[in-house]
């Protein structure tokens, strides 16, 4: 099937699935008229999709439970094995068979359990292990405990140990069967913490407790099975799988320590009686294990990904304790949840104590009184993770930490718990996710409506930075890596000289390290673009982008998502240059694989929109630039994001747009929306700010508040300045326009010596033929030729009118004005007329 | 129009590149190790997640001293495991085929449509024979199947992962999996 066929069937079984069946039916008809192979294919597909199996609704692993069915059982009943006679196969274990069996000298009722070892464990091990802990483990006497009695080789050597025989139910479902209550389910724990707590004082961790190996007995005596085992075994697991403990545990209960093959020790079992007794109140583990974001995967071992109890619980739960779902939240909320969390903590010494510890505790919360677990202060595992990690990605992230700390800290929690999740086993992760993150965090902190003094953003990048600039030793890529990320936090920042060297050297270095043409120079290029774009040198972006560009074509091509923002970016460089035919062929390659991959209402769809928004206003298509920015306000406001400077963006092009409109009212508001969301969202200072406050400022322009306006020009104008580069054309276009309002106002001195010095400066500064100095000449020779310097305007009139040649010339009413301006000065200095 | 500065750009929201370390094998090893004794035991209650055996495999990788490059791409290390789980589930289906064709084993019937029962073991092999025709087909549409299917992601995770969006990978899901039914059933068929 060709390419063109796939993506219409696709196409059309999409259509079909949404269809109502008889109107499908029809429908297939119809099309089988024209394209008979086609609906036949599609056709097929739709029947497929009425009896899908259910193994195809989730993942292999419903197939996989399917296949659990018994290992080939070698045994029968009434085998002999040692002095064992084997009664009935009660069950497989992960190691192996289990069976009921009496002794053949012993008293009938005398039962034992007897596990026979799978094969692949090295037996030797295994035998050599039970030998050892023999003598332990059979001083392990406790009511509560079922003891490990013996051991040894059957006939074809496969190993085997015998423990006391329990008639039981699993402790989970002794108590559902009962719909036992929270209280009455911690009292029955407290037994199993209590024996837990005998066999550690005798040595013996358990190592893998689960609810399983706890069962209760028909007068709700709970008795733990396997005590010792896994150790017994585990030496054996060590021959197949590289970190021996890994294998014969259960993983839902197993402690970090345990899944990462750390030495294991009473805390180990600390842990597991947790994660018990959390399934056993609340019904569920504390972390499922699919379907619930990155976070999860990666650290869901960690206490800080983990609901509490009382949030997991549902009606079902409810129903199991004989209680009501509210009833049942309000019994584990606050002490209950602290106390399941504290066996659960990360760190094995910031658990309960002991497992007596843990008994003591839920007596102490059975008696009223105050319980021993404190919640966790976030505080305390932020000292705790800087002391615990060095090196240069540690030191990335604790800076991000502290970012996070300070802006989050009363009323982001979560936030705060599971971004420390995600870090707290920082040092194995990659480096791009921590970069990632850096940037990510930057970004959201802008739009989450935090104050901005709680921003420490430049605080953040700036120990970033430092990072960089002293050197030390890094590995190239990382350092590039590095280089870019904060390179581009700096240029969102608005930071443009930090940006300049890191990225200049990021480029550098990409260069040195690939051979071009290739994606990672293309990224470095595209972000040396955007802040080129910035620092308003236009030319050299565009070379910069069109040399990315290029890459680009030539390795992932330019119709994929990576070349989408560099396109974006070339497109804005040639809105500056003023092409802006060009522009909105750039942005209209950069829209399609957005719109493809993303969706519609991806921000960076409505990102591009709003740049072609620009266009049309520029165009001077002001309907089409309205309705578009209505349009994509419109989605703003129903994103669950809250993108609050996405909002003020549009809201200052809508702004402009309508003062063009000349609804000034309207546009006035839209510009007071946008600044007082971005002087909430942004450092003071930002260049952005001062946009809006120029915009502003122009609005109360056009209504004659000449002096005011003024005013407000020269404010934005040092604020720009403070941020920008002077030669920035925000700050040159700021100084204009408040000479222009000085003008108006008849302050002429002002006018006249900020002009001179603006003209001087922007010569040097702006490539020739830029529009904008084209307006600053227009305005200085103006104000000249109105001053009566007439000699002085002639030549900067002459230059002016030069522009009128340009591929891209000022209006014609402008060049017009300059004309008979031209021809005035020239009366009066009784020259000939042009 | 000049008096303004020029149109804004909204805050932009570009991901990074990341290099590509190829590790198929150490991937393939360490998952493999661990699938072997999930594979093999039985645990009442819980059914295995290959997420978690995806995620013990990189815990253990990134254990290592010197943490692999494989580690560094989380995308390309859960593409790999989706592509490694595949392999070791349908090579372990195909050998409990072959042994229950030898024992006396009750036949598992998971899935019945019309008159065929099929059980897993039979389902995923020609499920894994159905994808690689996907895959020369529409490679996109078999790596989701692979990291829904396989390596047990969410729509979500699948989208973050492959940096499509949740509608597009819903669409690819539901259509594969019409797709991949109907030439499992047609394989059943003949």
């Amino acid at each position: 099937m060709d390419k063109n066929t796939w993506a219409r069937v696709k196409d059309l079984y999409e259509r079909g699935r949404c269809m109502l069946p008889e109107e499908r039916d029809a429908w297939l008809v119809q099309l089988a008229t024209t394209e008979p192979e086609i609906a036949e294919e599609v056709r097929t597909l739709l029947l497929a999709t009425a009896d899908l199996p259910t193994v195809l609704d989730d993942t292999a692993e419903h197939a996989l439970a399917s296949f659990k069915s018994p290992e080939p059982d070698l045994f029968s009943p009434g085998d002999a094995i040692g002095p064992y006679v084997l009664i009935e196969r009660v069950g497989s274990g992960g190691m192996g068979s289990v069976w009921r069996c009496t002794r053949k000298d012993g008293a009938a009722e005398e039962e034992y359990a007897i596990k026979f070892v799978r094969r692949g464990l090295d037996t030797a091990t295994v035998l050599k292990r039970f030998a050892l802990e023999r003598a332990t483990l059979a001083s392990l006497r406790h009511p509560n405990i079922a003891c490990l009695v013996d051991g040894g080789l059957t006939a074809n050597d496969r190993p085997y140990l015998v423990m006391d025989f329990v008639h039981g139910q699993r402790i989970d479902h002794w108590c559902d069967a009962r719909k036992l209550r929270t209280e009455e389910r911690l009292t029955l724990f407290r037994v199993v913490c209590e024996a837990v707590h005998f066999a550690h004082k005798s040595l013996v961790v358990h190592r893998d407790l689960k609810p399983e190996n706890i069962l209760v007995t028909e007068h709700g005596v709970p008795i733990l099975l396997d005590f010792g085992v896994a150790k017994v075994l585990d030496s054996g697991a060590g021959a197949t799988v590289t970190q021996g403990t890994a294998g014969p545990l259960t993983p839902q209960y197993a402690s970090p320590e345990q899944l990462h093959g750390e030495s294991v020790s009473t805390a180990s079992d600390v842990y597991s009686l947790g994660v018990i007794l959390y399934d056993l109140l609340s019904g569920h583990l504390p972390y499922r294990l699919h379907g619930r974001g990155r976070e999860e995967l990666w650290g869901l071992i960690q206490e800080s990904n983990f609901q509490k109890p009382s949030q997991v619980v549902t009606e079902v739960d409810a129903q199991k304790r004989g209680m009501r779902l509210e009833g049942l939240r309000r019994s584990l909320r606050g002490d209950v949840d602290t106390m399941v969390l504290k066996a659960m903590r990360f760190e094995p010494s910031r658990r309960y104590d002991s497992a007596g510890q843990m008994s003591e505790d839920l007596g102490r919360f059975l008696r009223g009184q105050p319980v021993l677990a404190q919640p966790d202060t976030l505080r305390y595992r932020f000292g705790k993770m800087v002391s615990r990690n060095k090196g240069v990605v540690s030191a990335l992230i604790a800076l991000i930490f502290v970012t996070v700390f300070s802006f989050y800290a009363i009323a982001r929690q979560e936030t705060i718990a599971s971004e420390e999740a995600r870090f707290a086993k920082g040092e194995a992760e990659s480096l791009h996710r921590v970069v990632d993150l850096l940037i990510g965090l930057f970004e959201s902190s802008r739009v989450d409506g935090l104050p901005p003094d709680a921003l420490s953003a430049r605080d953040l990048v700036d120990r970033g930075w430092m990072l960089l600039e002293e050197g030390g030793v890094m590995e190239p890529m990382v350092r590039s890596t590095l280089l870019l990320a904060l390179g581009r936090v700096f240029t969102l920042l608005g930071e443009l000289e930090k940006s300049n060297s890191l990225l200049e050297e990021g480029v550098a270095l990409r260069r040195s390290l690939y051979e071009a043409p290739h994606p990672e120079i293309a990224e470095a290029l595209a972000a040396l673009g955007a802040l080129r774009r910035e620092q308003g040198r236009i030319k050299e972006a565009e070379t910069a982008l069109q040399e990315a560009l290029d890459m680009w074509e030539a390795t992932w091509g330019l119709d994929s998502l990576d070349a989408a923002s560099t396109l974006n970016v070339m497109g804005l460089v040639m809105v500056d240059a003023g092409n802006l035919e060009r522009a909105h062929h750039y942005f209209d390659l950069a829209l399609k694989p957005r719109i493809r991959e993303l969706g519609k209402n991806h921000s960076s769809v409505l990102s591009i929109q709003g740049n072609l928004a620009g266009l049309a206003f520029r165009e001077g298509h002001l309907e089409e630039a309205e309705h578009l920015l209505r349009g994509i306000l419109k989605k703003l406001d129903q994103s669950k994001q809250s993108p609050g400077l996405s909002i003020a963006s549009n809201n200052n092009n809508l702004g402009l747009v309508l003062v063009e409109k000349g609804d000034l009212d309207a546009a006035e508001s839209c510009f007071r929306k946008a600044l007082a969301l971005r002087e909430h969202l942004l450092d003071p200072g930002h260049p952005e700010i001062a946009k809006t406050r120029n915009n502003l400022a122009f609005v109360l322009f056009k209504r004659g508040d000449y002096q005011a306006a003024a005013k407000l020009f020269g404010r934005a104008a040092e604020e720009a300045q403070s941020h920008l580069a002077r030669n920035h054309p925000t700050v040159a276009t700021l100084r204009l326009n408040q000479a222009r309002s000085l003008l108006r106002a008849s302050k002429s001195k002002e006018a006249d010596s900020l002009l001179r010095d603006l003209l001087k400066e922007q010569r040097g500064l702006l490539p020739e033929g830029h529009p904008l100095l084209f307006k600053i000449l227009q305005a200085r020779a103006l104000q000249l030729l109105d001053a009566g310097a007439t000699r002085t305007a002639l030549p900067l009139l002459e230059e002016a009118l030069t522009y009128g040649d340009l591929e891209n010339p000022p209006s014609s009413a402008e060049l017009d004005l300059l004309r008979d301006a031209l021809d005035e000065a020239r009366r009066r200095l009784h020259l000939p007329k042009h | 129009m000049a008096d303004f500065p020029p149109a804004e750009r909204p805050p932009d929201d570009e991901e990074f590149l990341r290099p590509q370390g190829e590790d198929f094998l150490l991937v393939y090893e360490e998952l493999k190790s661990l699938a072997g004794y999930f594979l093999k035991r039985e645990r009442s209650g819980h059914t295995l997640q290959p997420t978690a055996l995806v995620h013990e495999a990189f815990l253990r990788l990134s254990d290592r001293p010197a943490s692999p490059s494989v580690l560094q791409d989380r995308g390309h290390f859960l593409g790999l495991a989706a592509r490694v789980m595949r392999h070791i589930l349908v090579d372990y289906a195909r050998s409990r085929k072959t042994q229950k064709r030898g024992g006396k084993y009750l036949r598992v019937t998971l899935i019945d449509f019309g008159e065929i029962a099929i059980d897993a073991e039979d389902y995923l092999v020609a499920l894994d024979e159905a994808l690689s025709r996907l895959a020369s087909l529409d490679p996109r549409q078999a790596k989701v199947v692979e990291l829904r299917f396989f390596a047990g992601l969410s729509i979500q995770e699948t989208a973050e992962v492959m940096d499509l969006s949740t509608a597009t990978v819903e669409r690819d899901w539901a259509f594969s999996k019409a797709w991949l039914h109907r030439e499992v059933k047609r394989l059943g068929d003949g």
